[in-house]
């Protein structure tokens, strides 16, 4: 083994310099011979029945080769759904278009500006029909059905009642209360989607695409294709963001296979940034109300939720949102009595899915109420939270075991490097400081998701391959797997070269979801690697004559007998390779990984209200932290400025620093854009997104970047790969918190609605000016 | 309508027969092959297409082609000196500046475009010289270290700096 | 619904001379867009938005691209672009205000495409400019078949014709002119001015004797704050008389709900923005 260890090292990037030197291929830099390019038709209305679809002026166009409709060219019922429950979504529709922007039909011609013209000359005959854009609009009596099978719009319920709430609260020395809102966010994402897929005439498609979970999109387009799943291969491809939004099967991939499939011929389908925005997935709209009971001395007694989601028209996979806000909600504080009741609710809009930020909310509501409850009970805010905050080993509301958790030791920090206690109430006006809380579960109880199994495979010269299917979206996943391998190996990062995220090469992964790159697919890296060092040993063994055990490797990466004096014989990983390979015994290394997870209890069912088969390990690693922020408010426009962030993460051991720190920044820059600048708007009367593009859907730039420490706690946890965790979202997940406490610091007004918008501030602030100038004259 | 043009793209010297209503973009990625110019939105909100022109900084997507008639181009695939780094481009992959990397060769031409004109700006005008361009993944401070670091390796030109913006417009009398 | 990658099809034309691009104009005045810069006409033609049959370019029209410093004013040719501009010497020296507002438009690559021409001609949310041109008491030239004229920027909706464009600016230099600029946008160094506030003021010391306030984000006809200005000509410039202007800017101004904000909210910037240009003009560089 080298001395050196890798744990622990800054180490940039694998796939860097390529991406500096404009060399990386993404997918649509990739063109295949004879390829077509192919044009999505959309849906203008928000809500219609499709009557009728005419093609033949546009299949008449020179230079079309194919045209496809959901009525003519798709297996009939083949919905996309992540679990029976949800499986709602026909990829190409034929009955209804649901939402602007729904595909409708597509073509595929000899160039771009041909398949335009194509799309133009369908003619789609549709009965329009009234829809709804909001969850309270969904809701009312008679309001018209997104899915007709579906009463009231009611996609799914989720509730888990732990203890008695309603009797804990009405024990409880204080109850705050009070509702929080988000809008719904869109993840931006920088490469515009692009499928291109080669239909072999063998019947195997051949997909290049923008994936973060490849098996499950495969999953995807096998239940929806109807064909084998040996016949969808997805070859990997860097791609250009993610962070949620590439998790699902898009339908632009299914139309690809389908153009591809009619035209003979390989056919790239590239999205306008608008068609990005208003038919790929987005973050739903959340309102959160909350009843908090608290002791005397501030102990929570119990917790009160109700949470509506705006599912928007499909709830395919939007029932993740229902889920996920409670793994993260149920950790974070301890709660005797807890209660989570959650509805998700279809609406005429953009499909709401996964993304990195969803769960902000529950933490704000808390972190608020802190801050306004230490006033009322008199205990210091930073008290409060230590007093209920998760310690290790404690027992979640739904049954998971929280196994490590630095939440404590996060707040201190955050707070002491912020200098909040000093700071707190006795900043100029205007200015304010903030804190609050967030965390993150990695791994989640969702069939197939739960594990990771990973190959290597050895050449003659002792360098190998290492097979993973967990891609690499840019965070450095190739990065961390090949840190691992190379630190279990003994042999050097270079010699390491990675296959990652082909369906036909790899091995199962879950993909990038639910943060189980680190705590699954390394471990499961680490358990290949592992496994083949145990054969490296054995055939290192037979060579010199001794057994595995008595071989070890020295610092100069060759293999010699344990404990013998002097230089002694000794064989290079190369000889290993080789000599096995003759013997063969070739030198290869499998690891499977699977979660710690209990899945005997997991079932949704709308039908029943309360499910009591909800409770059992959900989750192998929780993440923490805790944000400080200072802003400041301008009194005059309502702009809120951050202006520092002190973030302190509790991801375990930190594997590489340069990308824990990378990742961090990644977070507070997505989470400060949801929290002041990005807001979607739709237009009431045709139900189109209007916030289509990076000028009207205001992402931060640079310049709204504020100065930022971050800081690492180190702590390890027991089932991560050398006791890493996720270090990318939990925590960063009190953001929002800590900007609302921090604005009341800085100017005395309550925000609960995300994002804090200038004109609902300066609202706020005259309302204040005015009631402190009537009790002025009254008074 | 097609017309004939010629330009010089990383010292290459193209003569093309293009639509009249191609972009430069379009061009430089399907005519020319260089797909290291990425496109983003495609309306110049993004600065991923951002090339130089001339010596400035410009929207590759809101370039009609046939306009680029005569210039001098520089794209991310003219930096390097073969496998020799751009200290910009050396500086992004240092400092952790690169994720996905697809917003990365519009930052780094933007990058160039502000170093050529101001070889040592203060962090608010390295912020503002990239404030055309929109990265996901990083955020931006890793980006703005590389620029600060790219600036101090770079052989400097003997040129005087520039005077940059200034953070505030500071009203005054003529 | 389409959604477009490419541009649409138009036929290009670049004349080579004034007197060419006057007299296609002349001959194709309903059919021709006039592109300068292109970031807002092309951006616009992605959407669909207004597309012509033709695209004039200017770029091959000689001598549209200097600044000229001329007896008691500064030309500046309707093809130079916002960068040079705020770049220019001469525009620092003689133009302070234009070249501050030049410089806090848009990004380094907008400003490097952009033009003044095409700023001043677009007439959108994104011409930051004329605003400032106002307050300057700038004119256009205008060239149209029959020669050219001149115009004063404020009237310049109202009187440009079909097939006339505008080929340059006049910037008359005042001595002895305070000035100050404030813009307001959600992103401040990325997205267009929301409202603008550009007051140039003329006096000795704090007395004001003539004053210029000219507002974007408004409709036309309110651009100018005139009962503005009535409230600050030949008095002294203190805080109470520059909230008293702003107020009356604020109340007289017209402005609309956007997609991410009211009209109400915009009237309120308005307020703040014109008081903060107003003490930026009083006390130069300092923070309003």
């Amino acid at each position: 083994m080298s001395a050196e260890t890798l744990i622990g090292k800054s180490i940039p990037r694998i796939g860097s310099v390529e991406k500096a030197l404009g060399r990386a291929r993404y997918t649509g830099d990739i063109i295949l011979p004879g390829m077509l390019y192919g044009k999505v038709l959309r849906s203008p209305h928000a809500h219609a029945r499709i009557v009728n679809i005419d093609t033949t002026k546009a299949e008449r166009i020179p230079g079309v080769k194919a045209v496809v409709t959901g009525i003519k060219d798709t297996p009939r019922g083949a919905l996309f759904g992540i679990i029976p429950h949800t499986r709602d979504h026909l990829l190409l529709p034929y009955d209804k278009v649901r939402y602007v922007g729904e595909e409708v039909a597509a073509v595929a011609a000899i160039d771009e500006d041909i398949a335009e013209e194509a799309v133009s000359a369908i003619k789609v005959e549709y009965e329009p029909l009234p829809f709804v854009l909001t969850w309270q609009d969904a809701m009312k009596e008679g309001a018209p059905l997104v899915h007709e099978h579906r009463a009231k719009n009611m996609a799914a319920h989720y509730l888990v009642h732990e203890g008695n709430v309603e009797e804990a609260l009405a024990r409880s020395h204080y109850v705050w209360e009070h509702e929080f809102t988000c809008e719904v966010a869109s993840h931006a994402l920088p490469e515009p989607f692009t499928a291109l897929c080669s239909f072999e005439p063998s019947g195997k498609y051949n997909f290049w695409m923008q994936t973060q979970c490849p098996f499950q999109v495969r999953q995807g387009l096998h239940n929806t294709m109807k064909v084998p799943l040996s016949d969808i291969r997805l070859h990997s491809v860097p791609m250009g963001g993610a962070h949620g939004g590439r998790s699902d099967t898009p339908p632009g991939a299914f139309i690809a296979g389908l153009l591809s499939r009619k035209a003979g011929k390989p056919v790239q389908i590239k999205f306008s940034r608008e068609e990005v925005e208003d038919a790929m997935r987005d973050k739903a709209a959340k309102v959160w109300r909350v009843k908090i009971g608290f002791a005397k001395d501030g102990a929570i007694t119990g917790r009160d939720i109700f949470m509506m989601l705006e599912c928007g028209a499909y709830a395919s996979s939007a029932i993740v949102e229902l889920w996920v806000p409670l793994l993260i909600d149920e950790v974070l504080w301890r709660s005797p009595a807890y209660r989570y009741d959650a509805h998700l609710v279809y609406t005429n809009k953009t499909i709401s899915s996964m993304m990195r930020t969803r769960a902000h909310v529950g933490p704000m509501s808390l972190d608020v109420a802190f801050d306004q409850v230490s006033k009322e009970l008199g205990i210091d805010p930073i008290e409060l939270r230590l007093k209920n905050a998760v310690l290790p080993n404690e027992v979640v509301p739904s049954k998971s075991i929280v196994t490590s958790t630095a939440l404590s030791e996060s707040i201190v920090m955050a707070a002491k490097k912020a200098k909040y206690s000093q700071k707190r109430g006795k900043l100029a006006y205007g200015r304010g400081i903030g804190i609050g809380s967030g965390n993150m579960q990695a791994m989640f109880y969702m069939g197939f998701r739960s594990g990771s199994t990973a190959f290597i495979k050895f050449n003659d010269d002792g360098s190998c391959t290492l097979f993973t299917g967990n891609c690499d979206l840019g965070q450095g996943n190739v990065t961390l797997h090949t840190q691992v391998a190379a630190e279990e190996l003994g042999i050097p990062m270079s010699t390491i070269k990675v296959c990652y995220g082909d369906t036909e090469l790899c091995y199962q992964d879950p993909g990038n979801y639910s943060m189980s790159a680190t705590v699954v697919s390394a471990n499961a890296v680490k358990k290949a690697a592992q496994d083949a060092r145990r054969r490296i040993l054995e055939t290192a063994g037979d060579l010199l004559d001794v057994s595995r055990e008595e071989v070890e490797q020295k610092e100069d990466g060759r293999y010699y007998v344990k404990r013998r004096i002097g230089k002694g014989t000794s064989v290079s990983l190369g000889d290993v390779c080789r000599s096995a390979f003759k013997r063969g015994k070739p030198v290869y290394g499998f690891g499977d990984y699977r979660a710690r997870i209990d899945y005997s209890d997991f079932s949704v069912d709308v039908k029943q209200p309360y499910n009591e088969k909800t409770y059992g390990q959900k989750v192998t690693a929780y993440s923490f932290g805790t944000t400080a922020v200072e802003v400041k408010v301008d009194t005059e426009t309502g702009q809120v400025t951050v202006t520092d962030i002190w973030a302190v993460n509790d991801c375990g051991t930190v594997l590489n620093p340069l990308l824990v720190r990378g990742q961090m920044h990644a977070q507070l820059s997505f989470m400060l854009g949801q929290g002041l600048y990005e807001t979607n708007v739709w237009d009431e009367k045709t139900g189109r997104k209007l916030t289509s593009t990076y000028r009207t859907y205001k992402v931060p730039t640079a310049n709204e970047t504020p100065r930022i420490e971050t800081y690492t706690l180190g702590i390890p946890d027991p089932d991560g790969p050398y006791g890493a965790k996720e270090g990318s979202l939990g925590f960063g997940c009190g953001l929002h918190g800590a900007i609302a406490n921090a604005i009341y610091d800085a100017v005395g007004i309550r925000v609960y609605d995300v994002p804090f918008k200038p004109e609902t501030i300066l609202k706020l602030l005259k309302e204040k000016e005015a009631k402190e100038k009537r009790k002025k004259n009254s008074g | 309508m097609k017309q004939e043009m010629e330009f010089t793209v990383n010292g290459e010297h193209y003569t093309v027969r293009v639509d009249t209503r191609r972009t430069l973009l379009e061009v430089l990625r399907e005519t020319l092959g260089l797909t290291g110019t990425k496109e983003m939105c495609n309306k110049g909100d993004c600065g991923g297409c951002t090339v130089i022109m001339d010596g400035k900084p410009i929207l590759s997507c809101l370039t009609l082609a046939i306009e680029a008639q005569g210039k001098e181009i520089l794209t991310i695939e003219g930096l390097a000196d073969g496998y020799t780094l751009h200290p910009i481009q050396q500086a992004f992959v240092e400092s952790g500046a690169i994720q996905c990397g697809y917003c990365t060769p519009g930052f780094i031409m933007s990058a160039k475009a502000l170093l050529d004109r101001n070889p040592h700006p203060t962090e608010d005008q390295i912020k503002e010289g990239i404030a055309n361009n929109i990265c996901r993944c990083t955020g931006y401070v890793q980006i703005v270290e590389a620029i600060q670091a790219a600036a101090r390796t770079m052989k400097r030109p003997v040129k005087r700096p520039m005077k940059g913006p200034s953070r505030k417009p500071g009203g005054g009398k003529q | 619904m389409y959604y477009y990658r490419r541009l649409p099809q138009f036929e290009y034309v670049a004349p080579g001379s004034l007197k060419e691009a006057a007299s296609f104009l002349q001959a194709h005045p309903r059919e021709t867009r006039v592109m300068a810069g292109g970031t807002i006409l092309l951006h616009r033609m992605k959407e669909r938005i207004g597309v012509k049959k033709y695209v004039m370019s200017l770029k091959a029209v000689p001598g549209l691209d200097a600044i000229d410093k001329a007896p008691g004013q500064v030309k500046i040719g309707s093809m130079v672009t916002i960068q040079t501009i705020a770049d220019a010497p001469v525009v620092r020296r003689q133009c302070g205000l234009l070249a501050a507002a030049c410089q806090m438009l848009g990004t380094p690559q907008i400003r490097s495409m952009g033009t003044i021409g095409g700023n001043v001609a677009c007439n959108l949310a994104t011409a930051e400019i004329v605003p400032v041109l106002i307050a300057l008491d700038a004119q256009a030239t205008l060239a149209g078949a029959k020669g050219s004229r001149t115009v004063s920027v404020e009237e310049l909706y109202r009187e440009v014709r079909d097939g006339e464009f505008v080929t340059e600016i006049l910037v008359p230099v005042k001595a002895g002119q305070a000035w100050g600029y404030e813009k307001w946008a959600m992103r401040k160094r990325f997205d267009y001015a929301t409202v603008s506030a550009a007051v140039a003021i003329a006096g000795t010391g704090r007395v004001c004797k003539d004053a210029k306030i000219a507002l974007g984000g408004v409709t036309l006809p309110t651009r100018r704050a005139r009962r503005a200005e009535e409230i600050l000509k030949g008095r002294s410039l203190t805080n109470r008389l520059i909230v008293e202007a702003a107020e009356a800017a604020a109340e007289d101004a017209r402005t609309g709900a956007d997609i991410h904000f009211t009209a109400e909210y915009k009237k309120e910037l308005i307020k703040v923005m014109v008081s903060r240009a107003l003490k930026q003009a009083v006390s130069p560089g300092k923070e309003g």
